[in-house]
């Protein structure tokens, strides 16, 4: 059923490209050719913009993959332009993995900087550069049955559709999630095991591609190439129209194509000048991101919000039983300091979570819990000490790493990617093949809402659950997590509480709950650990550890303990 | 060599006031303006305009920079207007849209063909070991140098100053001690928008560049603002004069003449990958 809903718009699109290339005049069938090109070229737009990057630089690709076609044309290669333009979008690829490498330590107004310095630059060196075959006039070769333009308009046609396919297609793996998750939050993507350099080298790789089958086909479309065709200005230009269409939609970037090459046409008929397009697409870009939204996520939203997402059922209040003890140790931390600057966030802490069980760390503001968390999770480098997982050694292992070896974190401030439908979102982040009725079971188990919904239409409660979810679905060794119970009741955090005891013997996973809620902390956990300015002051089961007065005063000041 | 660098001083002056309109209006209103430079073409173009239908230099000049300030403090109306609560990347997105708009806003109003440009600063002024230093780039230098100081002065020591920094740093907190945010803002784009305006009234007449290619001197002026940081006036400054003159020498070496102008390009490239090196995650928890 999903497979056909899938094909519908394919489909429809080759009748389109049929019935346009059997009645169409062939004039209006070059400039539709022209809004195809435009058109792949957005969509590689597209996947940068999804993975929250900006890219002003898409036409000195173009120019890579077109001056790519122009010398395999010239040097008579085999396979005819339908090779050439996949080898162009080839050569271009590897152009996109060197501007987004500095991506790698860039992000915003930054990155967007290196890629028009690098536009700029690559106009210079184009313009230095003679493409091939123009000293000779000799023109792009195509075979006998791409001759005409509406044969031509055809060919433009498939490569779309095959590009939209593609780009879809994409965007339903765990590469699309990431690049939606890596827009959101770098932390939490590299946190749910994805390395974060790959999502974002891979999108300007799949841009750059698409970039350079866009240049190739121009190459064969015209036949004489030059670099006006790739000035920086175009791909400011191209940019503003993605942002103001909505790239990120495959339909997007046709209405993008068709608006770069109709819209000009259109006033020059009107005896209008045709720097007017350029002025409609800068008001309409700032129009786009006014609203927040490009045309077709408008689009989108609206026909969403017709279809509100069903509510989840109640959870249901279950006592989970006795926090389990465990007896192994399973995560080992010795001596784990951290500082900033002149402040100790951790001085010497030394910590055993064992198998099989439920650990509580508690402590007031600014004691250091989250700074714990951060430091076992690998986002802080300068900590020193060591962290052992099940005997093995975690120290100096990046992010994404640690949670392959099975530590699995959750954040204190909403951090799921509001990309996303609920599904996608487990699918991707358990970082593992997944079965449906894995799926369900954890949804159901946590009370998450239905696959098919957005997390943008979620509530905060609901988006730390499904967070909480994914963690488990990832069958990690330990899971710590950051207050979860946070945006929740205190009715739902008592639940939550009853269903981490059940997590041990259900997912094969131990629990560290960091938490302030002293109730959900004495529900779930078989020992407490307390930490007040990075440093341990007590451990022991929860009663225990709760009574002792120099806890009382760590968390609630002098007077108290005194009374 | 030496000659060529300091031939390129002409243009370095002008990428190191620039790249000041820009590192200022980051710094105050949290923008990097890649239309800054294409406000400053209107103003210049609406002065060869004046000038071809009899306007005396003068006159011409003030109607450009006239221009190019209501031209900027539009562009900033409609930026405190919609996106005042805007972070910096999308408020820059903005001002690429600006640019392409201007753009072509500029072309249908001056026509394609580059224009004569009359100006003050064509002469050279004096001739040391056959080294000519020309009127524009002692002016340019000059002019940025002491725009500079000016700009330091102001932020540093009086009320106006004060209150540009608290808007930038704190918006919301500065409007609840009722300074006049929009206005503000509004304000810096006009100021900046009239330095870029002069800028080019003392360059453009130099070189024969249409609108796109001045308006995308943008590129290097952002490499003198990065040199700063976005922060530092000096270093901005340095950073503007020092491309110029490295643009200027290259332009003396037989092979890689013809490439000079992708320095800008190696230049952010470098600069920003040695002050981000140790930049790693995109939130500070």
């Amino acid at each position: 059923m999903r497979r056909v809903e899938f094909l519908r718009q394919p489909l429809a699109a080759l009748v389109v490209i049929a019935v346009a290339a059997a009645v169409v005049p062939e004039y209006w069938l070059f400039l539709a050719t022209s809004a195809l090109m435009s058109a792949v070229a957005l969509l590689g737009l597209g996947a940068v913009g999804r993975a929250g990057m900006n890219s002003l630089c898409q036409l000195s690709f173009a120019a890579v993959g077109a001056w790519t076609v122009a010398r395999l044309s010239v040097w008579d290669v085999p396979g005819s332009i339908i090779v050439w333009v996949v080898a162009g979008g080839l050569a271009a690829m590897p152009f996109g993995l060197v501007v987004g490498l500095p991506a790698l330590r860039l992000r915003g107004v930054h990155l967007a900087v290196v890629t028009l310095g690098f536009a700029a630059a690559a106009d210079v060196v184009v313009s230095a550069v003679n493409f091939p075959g123009v000293d000779s006039y000799q023109q792009v070769g195509r075979p006998g049955f791409l001759a005409t333009d509406r044969q031509y308009f055809v060919y433009a046609g498939l490569v779309f559709v095959i590009a939209g396919i593609g780009a879809e297609l994409l965007g339903r793996t765990r590469t699309g999630a990431a690049w939606r998750a890596v827009r959101f939050s770098e932390r939490a993507t590299a946190a749910s095991g994805t390395s974060v350099a790959r999502a974002k080298l891979s999108a300007f790789a799949a841009s750059a591609f698409a970039a350079g089958v866009a240049g190739g086909l121009l190459a064969g479309q015209v036949g004489m190439i030059t670099a006006q065709n790739f000035q920086t200005i175009g791909s400011l230009a191209l940019f503003v129209v993605a942002v103001m269409a909505g790239a990120e939609y495959v339909g997007g970037a046709l209405f993008g194509g068709v608006l770069m090459t109709f819209v000009p046409e259109l006033f020059r008929r009107a005896g209008i000048s045709q720097d007017w397009a350029n002025v409609l697409f800068g008001a309409g870009a700032v129009q786009a991101l006014s609203q927040g939204s490009s045309v077709s996520e408008g689009l989108a939203r609206r026909l969403r919000a017709r279809r509100p997402a069903p509510v989840p059922p109640p959870r249901a209040a279950t006592s989970g039983g006795e926090p389990p003890l465990g007896t192994e140790p399973l995560l080992e931390v010795r001596g784990l300091s951290v500082r900033y600057g002149q402040v100790k966030a951790l001085q010497d802490v030394d910590l055993v979570v064992p198998e099989g069980t439920v650990m509580g760390l508690i402590g007031p503001n600014g004691a250091g819990k989250s700074t714990l968390t951060d430091a076992l999770s690998g986002f802080i480098p300068s900590a020193t000490g060591s962290v052992t997982l099940a005997g093995r050694r975690l120290d100096g292992l990046p992010v994404h790493r640690r949670t392959a070896a099975g530590l699995r974190r959750t954040f204190q401030q909403d951090r799921v990617p509001t990309g996303l439908t609920v599904g996608a979102y487990l699918r991707f982040a358990a970082h593992r093949r997944v079965t449906p009725a894995e799926v369900g079971d954890v949804r159901e188990f946590l009370g998450c809402p239905p696959e098919d919904a957005h997390v943008a239409d979620l509530d905060v409660g609901s988006r730390r659950l499904l967070e909480v979810a994914a963690a488990l679905l990832a069958r990690p060794e330990l899971v710590v997590l950051d207050e979860p119970a946070a945006g929740l009741a205190h009715a739902e955090s008592l639940a939550l509480a009853d269903r981490l005891v059940e997590v041990p013997a259900r997912y094969g996973a131990s629990v560290l709950l960091i938490e302030h809620d002293l109730d959900m902390v004495r529900r779930a956990c078989a020992r407490i650990v307390v930490l007040d300015f990075g440093e341990v002051i007590a451990s022991g089961p929860p009663t225990e550890v709760l009574a002792r007065p120099d806890v009382a005063r760590a968390y609630l000041g002098d007077e108290v303990a005194l009374t | 060599m030496v000659e060529g660098a300091i031939a390129g001083l002409a243009g370095g002056g002008a990428y190191a006031a620039l790249g000041l309109c820009l590192t200022l209006m980051f710094r105050l209103v949290r923008v990097v303006n890649f239309a800054q430079v294409a406000i400053g073409v209107i103003g210049v173009y609406t002065m060869a305009v004046a000038a071809e239908h009899g306007w005396p230099y003068g006159l011409a000049a003030l109607a450009g920079l006239l221009a190019a300030v209501l031209v900027a403090a539009a562009l900033g109306w409609v930026m405190g207007k919609w996106f005042g609560e805007a972070g910096t990347d999308q408020r820059s997105a903005i001002s690429i849209a600006f640019l392409v708009g201007l753009l072509a806003a500029s072309y249908l109003a001056f026509g394609t063909h580059p224009r004569r440009m009359p100006g003050e600063f064509g002469g050279s002024l004096f001739t040391v070991d056959g080294i000519t230093i020309t009127q524009a780039s002692a002016v340019c230098v000059l002019g940025t140098v002491v725009v500079a100081g000016a700009a330091w002065l102001v932020l540093a020591r009086t009320v106006l100053g004060l209150r540009l920094r608290a808007l930038s740093e704190r918006p919301t907190t500065a409007e609840l001690h009722a300074i006049p945010s929009r206005r503000l803002g509004v304000g810096m784009w006009a100021v900046t928008g009239l330095l870029s305006a002069a800028v080019l009234l003392v360059v453009a007449p130099q070189q024969t560049s249409d609108q796109t290619s001045l308006a995308l001197m943008a590129i290097p002026a952002c490499t003198a603002a990065l040199v700063g940081g976005f922060r530092s006036l000096g270093l901005t400054v340095a950073g503007g004069l020092g491309l110029g003159a490295l643009q200027g020498a290259l332009a003396h070496v037989g092979e890689l003449a013809q490439y000079r102008d992708a320095v800008p390009f190696l230049a952010i490239l470098a600069i920003l990958i040695w002050s981000q090196r140790r930049e790693v995650w995109d939130a500070a928890r």
